[in-house]
């Protein structure tokens, strides 16, 4: 997968996660974007920087919810596999490997990445993707000041 | 001691427009629809003011979190929009919702809308990355 392929299923991947309630439709290619990430992104996740870290949660936590639709359900412990990998929660990937989660090829994944082209990528893409709203909060004071244009 | 009161960007830059839409649609007149949605941008203003003496506000209640979110305190606020422009009907009903971290006494506001966008609430998948975020945010360098 190339580098410009992974920057564009990221902004894909947010744009679907940004809305409330995606389709079916919606959330199957929210899946195949969160799966072609997860296999490019363990190995590189060390050097990327902490705002993309932290979107990168936040979409996880976006997908890894109970699903409501049948075509979700073996993908569900996968995507825990995939954040729990990604936030080195080592311990909780034992146990989920213990219990016989499908997540072989994201461990394998681990291993396979190499490219130093595709982490500055990734790291040019971010500047793009990490926006102000991402950023932080606003105090109420600057809150009140956007809202009212003063 | 007053509360820090923060708002996630969201707010301004999804709710609010979203809210803005809603009047449009409701009020044929543009005049009419720009008077009421300066007029409700601050009512809100002023309710999330009202947070810094904390969260137990008159007309909020406690809401149940989402599973798997963290553990903040989730509220809301219902009130009506008292201008004279809106039509009787669900854009009249709108709902500020915020977490609480209370050993940081500090408020973020994570929702606002009408009942036209949502009926009762927005679906979890959206509260509880919002929550993630005003978790994360608001405690960053202070915890």
């Amino acid at each position: 997968m190339s580098a410009p392929a992974i920057a564009l299923e990221l902004q894909e991947l947010q744009r679907l996660t940004q809305k409330g309630k995606p389709s079916k439709r919606g959330l199957e290619a929210a899946v195949r974007a969160f799966t072609h990430l997860a296999r490019e992104l363990p190995a590189v996740w060390d050097e990327l920087p902490e705002d993309l870290r932290r979107m990168l949660v936040d979409l996880a936590y976006g997908i890894a919810e109970p699903p409501e639709l049948p075509f979700l359900q073996g993908f569900l412990g996968k995507v825990y596999a995939v954040w729990m990998i990604l936030t080195g929660r080592t311990r909780e990937i034992a146990t989920l490997y213990e219990a016989g989660m499908e997540f072989a090829d994201v461990v394998l994944a681990l291993s396979e990445r190499e490219s130093a082209e595709l982490q500055e990528a990734l790291g040019e893409r971010l500047k793009e993707l990490t926006k102000e709203k991402r950023e932080g909060l606003l105090s109420y004071e600057a809150f009140a000041d956007r809202v009212l244009d003063r | 001691m007053s509360w820090i009161v923060e708002v996630l960007p969201e707010v301004v830059e999804d709710d609010l427009p979203a809210i803005e839409k809603s009047f449009k649609k409701a009020l044929k007149s543009k005049r009419a629809a720009e008077r009421a949605v300066q007029a409700a941008k601050e009512e809100i203003v002023a309710r999330v003011g009202q947070l810094r003496s904390g969260p137990n506000q008159p007309q909020a209640t406690p809401e149940p979190r989402p599973a798997n979110a963290p553990d903040l305190a989730l509220w809301k606020i219902r009130f009506r929009f008292k201008i004279s422009e809106l039509p009787q009907g669900t854009v009249n009903f709108c709902r500020v919702m915020y977490a609480v971290a209370e050993d940081i006494r500090t408020i973020v506001v994570i929702f606002v809308y009408t009942h036209a966008e949502y009926s009762t609430r927005p679906d979890d998948r959206e509260l509880r990355r919002r929550l993630v975020a005003a978790h994360r945010r608001a405690r960053k360098g202070r915890s």
